[in-house]
């Protein structure tokens, strides 16, 4: 399979149609596997594609990097949020070239690996359903079966651990703000300090920030030193926009605004008195 | 350093009564930055404006909080004030202690902490108000006025008698409207047609005037002073330029059978026609769906006898884009569908006839010459019952509104059939008669007393078949009792209603509609015309149900608003707009997606030598509305609006509370 891998990325490479390919290459750890750009073609040998690749690969899409052509090899939920980049403007999916793969458990040596059919962005319409995505529905569900004191226990805990590193928005794919609102000082909208009011207002307006366009790569979870479970905080608002407007991030076509900038007759107006 | 100058009105009793006026006055003196603090009883009279003014001056201001109304009521009044005295006028802030405060509470230390409150949080932002100065916009000298019915056709001849160009757009090949199907109007009783045809020839050969028939706004873009509509010019298969009007063609096309929907399809027309004789533009089209050689390659008759050459069977719809200034809606209305009242035997019976039918039977240019018949047998009929509020005051199918229009127009049929059926007998069923109006009390009691029609104040129940009668079953309220009339035919007076696709039109004009999708007034009583889009104006019955009087005032009045925007060669507009960082922006797309008024665009930053730099955002100062849409939006508060920015907005929600 890597050798398949290879060659794709040989091949786009040599064709010119891309002029980096961002993949993995092994870490110092046997359950690691690293970024690895390949810009030359003699340099492919280096990739690997094992269940350690946990994707997440989307935040180096940046429109710099985007711009002389770039192929990623992807999870399902990188191709997603490549998608939703296309979508905000930041890439044109032209200069997109994807090597797909779904690992069934990611994490797990034993874990299953396939790689996907396509090569463009258009190719991946139908990549829904991921086991991760699964799996995440059953935490949102338990959480939101808590009574409303209890809940707000369990998200204090989690914010309590927040040293405000930033290190979630360094590794989000969506976090491409040139300044954050977390860095405006004049008015100050978040309090910098690690301390309670602080961490509830970065982490939710995180959360709100990616409503609708966090597209669950677990990026942010895996980047956090104190393990606080963001991945299951944006799930949970993925879960509103969902059954609220219907949609889902990085399943819109690539000229449909965004969910929260755009207006359909059939969204609710639960809002409204008699909506 | 700021000199803020707080002024507390009394708004005599209004405020005063629930605020203790002079405490607010004391507590807003010790605000920082304040320098100057008084009440007065009528702030926004001349001696209370001439106050601040001075006070302005000697004081040398730098900010202005007048505590007093809402600033819908008088924020102009103070900010002309500060101008006077000169100060920027967008350093004046209302603080709203009368309808968020005083109006709405009782207690009055409550509402006398309240009403400090909101002067603490004005105080903090004047502290952050930047002079602002009004944003200037050119405006293109023309109008375009959608719908050629009676009211648009006033309105466009009253824009163009005052030398501005205008652009009558018509959906039909023929303009005129719904007067143009009328046989006599009450409560004169003159002949529709008479009225209305040199009206619609004068328009149409006004040299400020370009009919557009046959055509459909699409769509518009821009805003007031500056829009783009786009028409669609629907394919008439006959050359405007070249035909004449002769008629050959109407007389020989061999399809003689289409329901003429002019004559409310009680007669026939051609495959190519024009609605009625008097049409204007007086040339027919050809309709594609009835015509022989459209459908089926055969016939091509109307080509070979035109003298002219004008028939085009290969013509094709055309859209086209004009700039306007100002735009007017007259679109009309619909009556309803008479298939909804099963229980009166509609469809089933044919001389059950809605009150339209009955009008063109009526006219002299009608299907039936003039003469009113029995449509199943052509006989004239004995009796007639005529059965108001068909749909209208209808809460159970949904139109509680009352049409205006029936409770005249059926006096008038009850009145017009005695005089051509002298011993025939006009029954009408009524809820109340509403004859509000010059004259028409008079006309309706005319038709009781000289026309003997016979009022019956009841519903009818149902009517049905019997030998060759209809018999109408209703109820008389004031005798108390059940009757029962034979009648020969029976009129329908069916409800007025918006036009078919008016929601969509509405939705394509950006302007508001009601529950049942007649267009909305900003204001129902003071501003009658005018839209919640600035520049769109309404006339006609496609805001409420109306009659020819209402509809040619309101034409006339939508057509002097319009000119108000029009006579002006610039336009001024708030500052308070969007304003993009144009460092910090991505250009993700959100704000241009979401912005209402389409004001927001993708801008190219290029270096000296004219290298893209990067691609951002864009407000046009003159569409913006100051929403705030964008704001809230964008993520990385790159978006601000002038006169409410955050630092504003986050003074006054620190002024409020003690962190």
């Amino acid at each position: 399979m890597i050798d398949t891998v290879r060659s794709r990325a040989a091949e786009l490479l040599k064709s010119g149609e891309v002029s980096v390919v961002v993949g993995y290459r092994e870490g110092r750890r046997r359950e690691l596997a690293v970024p690895h750009f390949v810009r030359d073609v003699a340099d492919v040998d280096a990739l690997v594609l094992d269940p350690f690749c946990s994707g997440g690969l989307a935040v180096f899409a940046t429109r710099e990097a985007v711009s002389q052509g770039a192929a990623f090899v992807a999870t399902p939920q990188d191709i997603r949020s490549l998608r939703v980049l296309v979508q905000e403007g930041q890439i044109t999916s032209e200069n997109v070239r994807i090597i797909g793969f779904a690992c069934q458990a990611p994490g797990n040596p034993a874990g299953e690996i396939r790689l996907l059919e396509g090569s463009r962005l258009e190719d991946f319409d139908n990549v829904i359903e991921c086991a991760a995505d699964n799996n995440i529905a059953a935490e949102v569900a338990r959480i939101m079966a808590m009574p409303p004191e209890e809940r707000w226990r369990f998200w204090r805990a989690e914010f309590d651990k927040c040293v405000r590193c930033y290190a979630c928005r360094a590794a989000c794919p969506m976090c491409y703000c040139a300044e954050c609102i977390a860095d405006r000082n004049l008015p100050q909208w978040i309090e910098t300090t690690a301390r309670p009011r602080g961490n509830f207002a970065w982490n939710l307006i995180r959360a709100w920030h990616l409503a609708g366009r966090c597209t669950l790569c677990g990026a942010c979870e895996r980047a956090c030193s104190e393990g606080i479970k963001l991945t299951l905080l944006n799930a949970m608002l993925a879960a509103e926009v969902r059954d609220a407007f219907d949609y889902v991030a990085g399943f819109g076509c690539a000229d449909e605004a965004g969910v929260f900038a755009s207006f359909k007759d059939s969204d609710k107006e639960e809002f409204l008195i008699d909506g | 350093m700021a000199r803020i100058g707080v002024f507390v009105c009394h708004c005599g009793e209004n405020i005063a009564r629930t605020v203790d006026v002079k405490k607010v006055v004391d507590a807003a003196a010790q605000l920082p930055g304040v320098a100057v603090a008084s009440d007065y009883r009528y702030m926004c009279s001349e001696p209370g404006q001439r106050m601040i003014a001075d006070t302005i001056r000697e004081n040398r201001l730098t900010g202005l909080v007048v505590a007093a109304c809402s600033p819908q009521m008088h924020e102009k009044t103070f900010r002309r004030a500060a101008a006077s005295a000169g100060l920027n006028p967008y350093l004046v802030e209302m603080a709203n202690i009368r309808e968020h405060c005083s109006w709405v509470h009782e207690n009055r230390d409550e509402a006398t902490a309240k009403a400090i409150d909101i002067v603490s949080m004005m105080v903090a932002k004047v502290r952050q108000d930047e002079p602002l100065s009004s944003v200037k916009v050119p405006v293109t000298c023309r109008a375009l006025v959608i719908g050629g019915g009676i009211s648009g056709i006033e309105a466009a001849l009253s824009i163009a008698d005052s030398g501005v160009e205008v652009v009558l757009v018509e959906k039909e090949p023929s303009i005129g409207g719904h007067m143009a199907q009328l046989g006599e109007t009450f409560p004169t009783l003159d002949c529709s047609q008479c009225i209305l045809t040199p009206k619609m020839v004068e328009a149409a050969q006004h040299p400020n005037i370009r009919l557009m028939t046959y055509a459909e706004v699409e769509k518009l873009d821009g805003f007031v002073g500056n829009f783009k509509a786009t028409i669609r010019r629907k394919a008439r298969y006959v050359d405007a330029d070249l035909c004449t009007g002769c008629g050959a063609c109407l007389e020989k096309c061999p399809v003689k059978k289409v329901p003429s929907a002019f004559d409310e399809n009680l007669g026939p027309r051609t495959a190519i026609y024009r609605p009625f004789p008097q049409a204007v533009p007086n040339k027919p089209v050809i309709d594609a769906a009835a015509c022989l050689k459209l459908t089926k390659d055969a016939c091509g008759i109307c080509s070979k006898v035109c003298p002219t050459g004008a028939i085009k069977y290969d013509d094709a719809a055309s859209v086209i884009t004009e700039d306007f200034g100002a735009v007017i809606v007259a679109t009309g209305y619909d009556v309803l569908a008479a298939a909804e009242f099963g229980e009166y035997g509609y469809g089933k019976y044919a001389d059950v006839v809605t009150s339209l039918q009955f009008e063109r039977m009526e006219s002299a240019s009608g299907p039936t010459g003039g003469k009113i018949i029995r449509p199943s047998d052509g006989a004239e009929p004995r009796s007639i019952v005529f059965i108001q509020c068909c749909g209208s005051r209808d809460e159970a199918r949904g139109r509680p509104y009352c049409s205006k229009i029936c409770c005249m127009y059926t006096a008038k049929h009850a009145m017009l059939y005695k005089h051509k059926v002298h011993d025939g007998q006009a029954y009408v069923f009524y809820i109340d008669v509403r004859a509000g109006g010059k004259n028409y009390e008079e006309f309706v009691r005319r038709a009781v007393e000289k026309d003997s029609a016979l009022y019956l104040r009841g519903r009818v129940s149902h009517v049905y078949r019997e030998g060759g009668k209809l018999v109408v079953k209703g109820v008389d309220t004031l005798a108390g009792e059940a009757v029962e009339v034979k009648a020969d035919l029976v009129v329908l007076a069916t409800a007025v209603t918006p036009r078919a696709g008016a929601v969509a039109l509405a939705q394509t004009l950006g302007i508001s509609y009601d529950t049942y999708g007649f267009y909305s007034e900003v204001h129902p009583k003071l501003r009658p015309v005018e839209t919640s889009k600035a520049g769109v104006y309404l006339a006609g019955a496609c805001s409420a149900p109306r009659d020819i009087p209402d509809a040619v005032a309101s034409g006339a009045a939508a057509a002097a608003k319009a000119l108000s925007i029009l006579s002006a060669e610039t336009l001024e507009r708030e500052p308070t707009v969007a304003r993009v960082n144009d460092a910090t922006c991505v250009h993700c797309g959100n704000c241009i997606a979401a912005c209402p008024y389409d004001a927001i665009e993708d801008f190219e930053v290029r270096d000296r030598a004219g290298n893209l730099i990067k691609v951002i955002a864009r407000v046009n100062e003159s569409v913006c509305q100051g929403c705030g849409v964008c704001v809230a939006l964008c993520r990385s508060k790159s978006i601000d609006l002038a006169g409410f920015n955050d630092r504003q907005i986050y003074s006054q929600i620190d002024a409020l509370s003690a962190w």
